[in-house]
């Protein structure tokens, strides 16, 4: 089992392309009024064009800090992180993040002029960013409330449309930051599926922060365990390696007990 | 029945849809309209008015509605030296005032919301300020613009801009992170990331701040009028009561308090009638 999972970088498949994302000895530093914390410590990685990366630690690993990084919110203070070969310097709509908190959609607008809306303010024509709203709409089977205003929407409705809004945006990669935590179980787990579906359906690339062991076990193609204090990753698992889903949250479960050893 | 053993499913068929939502009464409905209540009070009050002034039997100190609102047709029918026109001065002097001290805190808020330090003055400032009825400064502003126009438009101006100013920052700072990561995430920043996502998520509160400012800036028009009508012998809805007293019309005074009660009753009715298209439409307001 302990060859089924490697820390560092993912080995070459045999094929020599370009990741879609790399991150290399990426070090995120923030300042409070107070100190300076190291929340990552040199973290490498790839993510590959069509893979579900998952980030899974516990609250305070610098997991949501180093997606933070990627979406161009803040900057390394060492190392690198590129999509397609181009260091992030900003945030920008080739990497869409849906956000845990239910506010991350315009209330002014309603569900279709949300989903619409990056694409207008990125020179997508009207024409055709309404023929897209229309279909990622359908596909997270949202008609009926397409001209619904967010207030009117439930909790796990409001999920979808980010989803669909970050999925029409065709973006590079579509980054997630625990976007289900907050919902109930049962809403969670159809959410669950339903992105599974949805990115087998556009062949989308996924980097999706989590805390739940089970929830990155379920969902990953790929998961990535890190450690707090500083945020460091510890393994690199393949999930296609693994016999079952049971068998990688098993493992995972292992590594996080491992870890947390070290820390007491 | 479906009983497999170990779990039953029961099987109760759907209520009929008619039986399980049923409309109210018509007389319970008209009591749920706001528009409707406000009405009926204000009809108790012009009774209690009608009534209380008859019984007092005082028509100099004390007129009765009918009485108000047959001079406050006069008034407004007067060939010569109409309300109208004291109307007309008095939302000159407001919305002149309103626009200015509008942009004004615009420019004030821009700079704290940017600047710690524009944060530090606008707090400070408003502080400092806030004790001081705008027609405090009226001597002032005498002294600087002389008897005229300039000097009632520096202080409704003076009037509405802190009020909006605070309410305007405060809004800003209440728009959430997420909301400012979504607008980046968009491409927007700067200007455009203010206009297109700060500013409708920090509605609600800018709508506080500019009735605030509105009433706050009539409140001090109107003392003001007052004030300097009787060295010029002209100005608006102020001087119009304050010159009538004078006169001895005391049912024209008191048709131009109601005038200038029912003015501020409008404004409120457009910014309830904007808020409904707007942030109550987009739940943001409850």
């Amino acid at each position: 089992m302990a060859g089924a999972f490697h820390a560092g970088t993912s080995e070459p498949q045999g094929i020599v392309t370009q990741p879609l994302l790399q991150v290399q000895g990426a070090t995120i530093v923030y300042e409070t009024d107070l100190a300076r914390v190291v929340a990552v410590w040199r973290a490498s990685f790839d993510v590959q064009r069509g893979e579900r990366l998952m980030v899974l630690g516990r609250s305070g690993c610098g997991k949501s800090t180093l997606l933070k990084a990627i979406g161009g919110y803040l900057k390394p203070s060492e190392g690198v992180i590129a999509l397609e070969g181009v260091p992030i310097t900003a945030p920008g709509p080739d990497r869409m993040v849906v956000w845990q908190d239910t506010d991350q959609l315009l209330p002014w607008k309603t569900v279709r002029q949300n989903v619409m809306y990056p694409m207008l303010l990125n020179g997508v024509p009207r024409a055709e960013a309404h023929a897209r709203a229309q279909d990622f709409i359908a596909m997270v089977d949202l008609e009926r409330a397409a001209d619904h205003y967010p207030h009117q929407l439930s909790g796990g409705m409001k999920m979808r449309v980010a989803v669909a809004r970050g999925l029409a945006m065709r973006p590079a990669i579509l980054l997630m930051d625990e976007p289900f935590a907050a919902l109930d179980a049962l809403t969670r787990g159809r959410l669950q599926d339903e992105l599974v579906r949805l990115q087998e359906e556009t062949g989308a690339t996924v980097l999706f922060v989590t805390h739940d062991i089970a929830e990155a076990a379920r969902l990953g193609t790929r998961v990535i365990v890190m450690s707090p204090h500083p945020g460091q990753i510890k393994a690199n698992l393949d999930v296609s390696r693994f016999a079952s889903r049971e068998d990688l949250a098993a493992t995972i479960s292992g590594i996080i007990s491992d870890v947390d050893e070290v820390a007491a | 029945m479906n009983d497999p053993g170990h779990y039953i499913i029961e099987d109760v068929p759907p209520p009929d849809l008619t039986d399980t939502v049923k409309p109210i009464s018509p007389l319970l409905r008209l009591w749920h309209n706001a528009v409707f209540r406000r009405m009926l009070v204000i009809l108790v009050v012009a009774l209690a008015w009608e009534f209380g002034a008859r019984y007092a039997d005082s028509p100099l100190l004390f007129p009765t509605l009918l009485d108000t609102l047959a001079a406050l047709k006069d008034s407004l029918n007067a060939p010569y030296d109409s309300l109208w026109g004291y109307i007309g001065e008095s939302l000159k002097s407001l919305s002149l005032g309103f626009v200015l001290g509008t942009l004004v805190a615009s420019f004030l808020t821009i700079f704290a919301v940017n600047t710690r330090i524009g944060e530090d003055f606008l707090s400070t400032i408003t502080s400092a300020f806030a004790p001081l009825p705008a027609v405090a400064i009226f001597p002032l502003s005498l002294m600087w613009f002389g008897i005229s126009q300039e000097s009632v438009v520096f202080i409704t101006t003076w009037a509405t801009i802190f009020p909006v100013a605070v309410a305007v920052f405060q809004g800003f700072r209440g728009v959430s992170q997420t909301l400012r990561f979504v607008g980046r995430n968009f491409g927007l920043k700067g200007l455009s990331l203010t206009a297109r996502a700060l500013i409708p998520a920090a509605l609600p509160s800018i709508m506080t701040g500019l009735r605030s400012g509105v009433s706050n800036s009539f409140r001090a028009l109107v003392a003001l009028e007052m004030v300097i009508g009787a060295a010029t012998g002209a100005g608006g809805l102020g001087w119009f009561v304050m010159s009538q007293k004078q006169n001895l019309e005391i049912p024209a005074v008191w048709a131009g308090i109601l005038c200038i009660m029912v003015i501020g009753l409008l404004f409120e009715g457009l910014f309830i009638l904007f808020e409904r298209y707007t942030i109550r439409r987009w739940g943001m307001l409850h």
